[in-house]
């Protein structure tokens, strides 16, 4: 019996106790796949690590970063996105605004508020390499003020960079990238550098607190617009250059995440400014907010 | 309810007997289809101690039907009660964790999993080291970038 106990039930047993995960895979958002589990030997001692998981999913984030410096093995816990999987599960995901800010001449900084605790994040700098020949300096000219709640985004704001007339015409004057936030990761798409739209595509992982490159859109793209549907992110509409200037681009991918995967062509183009090619979203906010995946 | 209580016996690893009443069983999810086929034997319970399954009896006997009750006073009760009942050392609330999980019993599991979050949320860098018995295994350098990632402005 006690045989039976152990083993036969404890797909049941974990899938019902610990939310949401499917059936057949009752321990799979445990699975001892990251870097962190050290097998047999628990993080805490006494306490083996899925069930440690289980309890840093119960703190609040703001708490994530001072924990990530207790150790080594703590800063790989709290990396890890089982945590923010499970956060998701448990309905403790924390809805926080990030903000997007140009410091001196070409550095770009997000921060991130949480409002519960009123304390403000900076997040890493982001990454300035150059693309192509083209330095990807030209994608902070603006100074967009962005507010990203979960999977519905808008953009509250949009306004001139403090650059002067001068730096404008160095610079391209207004940045043209496009946010984004799907399943834990903040998105930055395309803009401006120069005269040129830029390709790539930006992401910040909350969990790692990093800034990478993931794959690049097919063509430059500027002011194109994103949106969420079943956690994959959207990206519609904006400019891109042509022969005879800047012209708009009515397709619509799916950058999200790695893969690229072309959509049909929309049947009117749209117009930069305008919210015709929005999926999800708009530029007024909307009376529910929706849920930071983190 | 059938008015005529039905007994489980359990027995811990250390082979204690228990008898609890079936109500509170089957709110064990991990027991409660063994309970539900009728078995009458002692349901072994190898990995649960009996100091721990004593324990763990004792919250859901309190809890059950009291948790899902309205009345203000009952909650205020119970909950000044769980306050008491998790006054434990640390090493007897990580075993409780344990025995909620492998019994599946979400409550008690909830319960427990939140009081040592609650704990940790509490507690400087330095407090969470020697209470999980960590030692800082950072370089300075690593140190030093991490805290300088870990950048915050108070307030609004």
């Amino acid at each position: 019996m006690g045989a039976i106990l152990s083993l036969s039930y404890l797909w049941y047993r974990k899938s019902r106790l610990r939310g949401a995960c499917s059936e057949d895979n009752g321990r799979g958002f445990l699975n001892p796949s990251t870097t962190f589990y050290r097998n047999d030997s628990g993080l805490i001692p006494g306490l083996p690590n899925e069930l440690f998981i289980q309890i840093l999913a119960r703190i609040p984030r703001i708490h994530y970063l001072r924990l990530k410096l207790v150790s080594r093995a703590w800063r790989g816990a709290v990396s890890t996105p089982e945590v923010y999987r499970l956060r998701r599960e448990l309905g403790t995901s924390e809805e926080w605004i990030y903000i997007l800010t140009k410091v001196g001449q070409d550095k770009l900084l997000w921060y991130g508020l949480d409002p519960l605790s009123k304390k403000w994040q900076r997040l890493p700098l982001m990454p300035m390499v150059s693309f192509g020949d083209k330095a990807m300096k030209g994608l902070g000219g603006g100074l967009p003020l962005l507010n990203v709640v979960g999977s519905a985004l808008w953009v509250a704001e949009l306004l001139r960079g403090s650059s002067n007339s001068d730096d404008v015409s160095k610079q391209t004057g207004v940045c043209g990238c496009a946010v984004g936030g799907v399943d834990s990761s903040l998105y930055v798409l395309g803009g401006f550098s120069k005269a040129s739209t830029l390709r790539c595509v930006w992401r910040y992982d909350l969990a790692t607190n990093r800034w990478s490159q993931v794959a690049p859109m097919s063509t430059g793209r500027a002011y194109c617009k994103t949106g969420i549907l079943n956690n994959k992110l959207y990206v519609v509409g904006g400019v891109t250059r042509g022969s005879s200037g800047l012209v708009p681009r009515p397709t619509c991918r799916t950058p999200s995440p790695g893969s690229l995967l072309r959509l049909p062509t929309l049947p009117v183009g749209t117009v930069p400014g305008q919210e015709s090619g929005m999926i999800h979203g708009g530029s007024s906010p909307p009376r529910t907010p929706g849920r930071q995946n983190s | 309810m059938s008015s005529k209580k039905k007994v489980i016996t359990l027995r811990s690893s250390d082979g204690e007997i228990f008898e609890v009443e079936e109500a509170v069983a089957l709110e064990w999810l991990t027991i409660k289809p063994l309970v539900e086929s009728g078995c009458t034997d002692a349901i072994p319970l190898p990995q649960v101690t009996g100091n721990i399954l004593a324990k763990v009896i004792e919250y859901c006997k309190k809890h059950i039907g009291a948790s899902e009750s309205e009345d203000r006073k009952i909650l205020y009760e119970l909950e000044s009660w769980d306050a008491d009942f998790i006054k434990v050392d640390q090493g007897t609330l990580f075993d409780l964790i344990r025995a909620a999980d492998y019994l599946t019993i979400k409550t008690l599991f909830e319960f427990t999993c939140q009081t040592v979050a609650d704990t940790i949320k509490h507690k400087t860098i330095e407090e969470v080291r020697h209470i999980f018995r960590e030692s800082n295994d950072f370089t300075p350098e690593e140190e030093k970038e991490i805290r300088g990632k870990s950048w915050w402005l108070q307030g609004l």
